[in-house]
């Protein structure tokens, strides 16, 4: 129960659309770095690609039998926590240990088992292997080899199969998620004995802030057998910066579109807006007779306190899922 | 038009099968943190003296300084350079028991010592507790030494590392900490870091040449922090001393976000009649101690 109130608190931070806080989240001053491999799809990659992204870095073998798919089904859970947008802007990496048997297709069928954004990544030696290792301080040690792929817990089984790979390799390593924020610095190191709620709000303090302060968004009540209504409220840039209203979208309706109400020789015309420029600390005023956002082909009509969510989305500040209330 | 409504996706089954295994873990996580707690317990306990100069140097940001003053203080005691009426005569070694930044008064620290001296070829101890005066309005200047009171201490308790050497590394390592946080107190290491050569390597980059070049390198690339010291560990290599310095360091980087390292330094110094003069510095950055289960392997 105390879970499910800390997510909703923690939804609710999202979709007011207020500023979160710079992450408190110390660097870890030289732990991790850029470093270059192949990822599961046989690219060479590099960490830095992941730019302007929060990463979570975790390091195993596919044949690991028990912490490896434990961590994987933990990150999981966490990422399906996230809102999508905030899916977007963030990266689960898992690094194998054992290139020589955790061949890119064979990564890539472990992975998407799990989840299909995830990106398994492999060093092409052993060397390379033990450089990135080093970068990010982790330890790991072939425990066994000549172990018989039978006497293991296999999540999925090695489709691109060589002689000799009936028997596999253990490994003892560590077990530590890296949390990397969007300039590639590590922030923090976690495991799946890190709460999720810990996890991801970390996370969300390494994304960037959303500056749009949104106040009184509603929805007007519907009169009876329309299909179309109007949001009104105030949505104000709190950046130092300008931004862009593109649009909205609605699972409610099947067209949306910003309007200016201007009166044209003694008519008041609706005259649509592509988008809507808001200068730093700019409020824009969505009221009748003025500029509103239109939700049109609505699926059914909408009563008063009926709660609507949609998503408004900005050049910059990016997608603020919010929920509106229908009022009269 | 954009139609699409924020989904969540449904857990896989892959989160059930994890967590079969989430028992085992547990448990043998918890083994391990256990063994982990009692070796930080044991590690700690066995230098209280050094307990207490970290608890210090950690309640404000800026005593390296000041505490290279207390270690100097001792040294110069312990060589019979300075004394105080309070104290005993023919002092051996000084082991501080507590140390404490006070309030009130401002700008003094309080600590409790036993000094170790000789008496008809017998080891007392004596126990005093004094306040060292400072003006840390002043670059932490030492003003002065106030006696809180002193007693004998019946112990057997063996003092023998507390020594002249114990302080005069002390010394010299405090006054290196102070200088690497400010750069500015240079006269503190006099003449010790002419031709030293300093390497080192922080994630990605490397460093290798003169000491202030490479410091300077260093603070670039770390922004403007304070080092704590966590650990000395002396031997003689070759018939030069060497040091290893563990130390957390705690600041802003350039890009203005908080920082932390836990820094190694592996410190070859030649013994000089003043001191020591460093012959190469080498350093690492590990996985700060930001968790107990870091060590935790699977």
């Amino acid at each position: 129960m105390l879970k499910k109130i800390l997510f909703s608190v923690l939804f609710y931070t999202l979709t007011t659309g207020l500023s979160l806080a710079s992450s408190k989240l110390p660097v870890l001053s030289g732990v991790g770095g850029n470093f270059t491999a192949t990822d599961m799809y046989g690219k060479t990659m590099q960490l830095d690609d992941y730019k302007g992204k929060v990463v979570l870095l975790g390091f195993g073998y596919t044949n690991c039998p028990d912490i490896c798919p434990f961590t994987l089904g933990y990150l999981n859970d966490l990422y399906t926590k996230l809102p999508k947008y905030r899916q977007e802007q963030t990266k689960v990496l898992f690094m194998t240990i054992d290139p020589k048997h955790d061949t890119p297709k064979h990564l890539r069928e472990f992975i998407s088992y799990f989840n299909k954004d995830f990106v398994g990544i492999t060093a092409q030696t052993k060397a390379q292997t033990d450089h990135i290792a080093n970068l990010f301080k982790i330890k790991y040690k072939e425990i066994g080899e000549n172990v018989p792929v039978e006497d293991i817990r296999i999540v999925v089984k090695k489709q691109d199969k060589k002689a000799g790979e009936d028997k596999v390799r253990l490994y003892d390593h560590s077990v530590t998620i890296y949390l990397i924020d969007t300039d590639g610095e590590v922030r923090n190191v976690s495991y799946t004995g890190t709460t999720q709620e810990e996890f991801v709000a970390n996370i969300l303090s390494l994304m960037p802030k959303s500056n749009i302060k949104i106040e009184n968004l509603r929805l007007k009540k519907t009169a009876k057998n329309a299909r179309a209504t109007a949001i009104y409220g105030n949505i104000t840039n709190m950046s130092n910066q300008d931004d862009v209203l593109l649009g909205l979208s609605s699972s409610i309706a099947q067209h949306t579109a910003l309007h200016e109400t201007k009166i044209v020789e003694g008519f008041a015309r609706m005259v649509h807006r592509e988008n809507q420029i808001l200068k730093p600390n700019q409020t824009l005023m969505l009221k009748p007779m003025s500029y509103h956002i239109m939700l049109m082909g609505l699926n059914k009509p909408l009563e008063n306190n009926d709660v609507v969510e949609v998503i408004l989305k900005f050049k910059y500040a990016g997608d603020i899922p919010i929920q509106l209330k229908v009022v009269r | 038009m954009m139609r699409n409504l924020l989904k969540f996706k449904v857990l896989p089954a892959a989160h059930h099968y994890a967590k079969a295994f989430c028992v085992l873990n547990i448990r043998k996580g918890l083994t391990i943190l256990c063994c982990f707690a009692l070796y930080v317990t044991t590690a700690h306990a066995s230098d209280g003296g050094f307990k207490a100069q970290q608890s210090i140097a950690e309640q404000n940001q800026d005593l390296n300084g000041a505490i290279y003053s207390i270690m100097r203080w001792y040294e110069d005691v312990l060589k019979h350079r300075a004394s105080k009426r309070y104290y005993p005569e023919n002092i051996q070694n000084i082991q501080i028991l507590e140390a404490k930044l006070l309030t009130t008064p401002r700008d003094n620290i309080a600590l409790k010592v036993w000094m170790g001296y000789l008496k008809n070829g017998e080891t007392k101890i004596q126990q005093v507790k004094e306040n060292f005066v400072f003006d840390f309005n002043r670059g932490h200047r030492f003003v002065g030494l106030n006696k809180l009171s002193s007693k004998a201490i019946y112990s057997d308790a063996s003092l023998g590392e507390y020594d002249v050497n114990y302080y005069q590394q002390r010394r010299f390592v405090y006054a290196w900490l102070a200088f690497m946080d400010d750069n500015a107190n240079p006269k503190l290491l006099k003449k010790a870091i002419e031709d030293a050569h300093y390497q080192w390597e922080i994630g990605t980059q490397k460093f290798s040449g003169l000491l202030l070049q490479a410091l300077n390198r260093r603070n670039t690339l770390m922004g403007k922090g304070r080092h704590f010291l966590r650990s000395i560990d002396s031997e003689k290599v070759d018939g030069k001393l060497q040091l290893t310095l563990l130390s957390s360091w705690r600041g802003v980087s350039p890009k203005n976000k908080p920082s932390i390292a836990k820094i190694e330094q592996i410190i070859e110094l030649k013994e000089t009649a003043n001191g020591y003069k460093i012959l190469r510095i080498k350093e690492q950055h590990l996985l700060p101690d930001i968790a107990p289960w870091e060590k935790l392997l699977c």
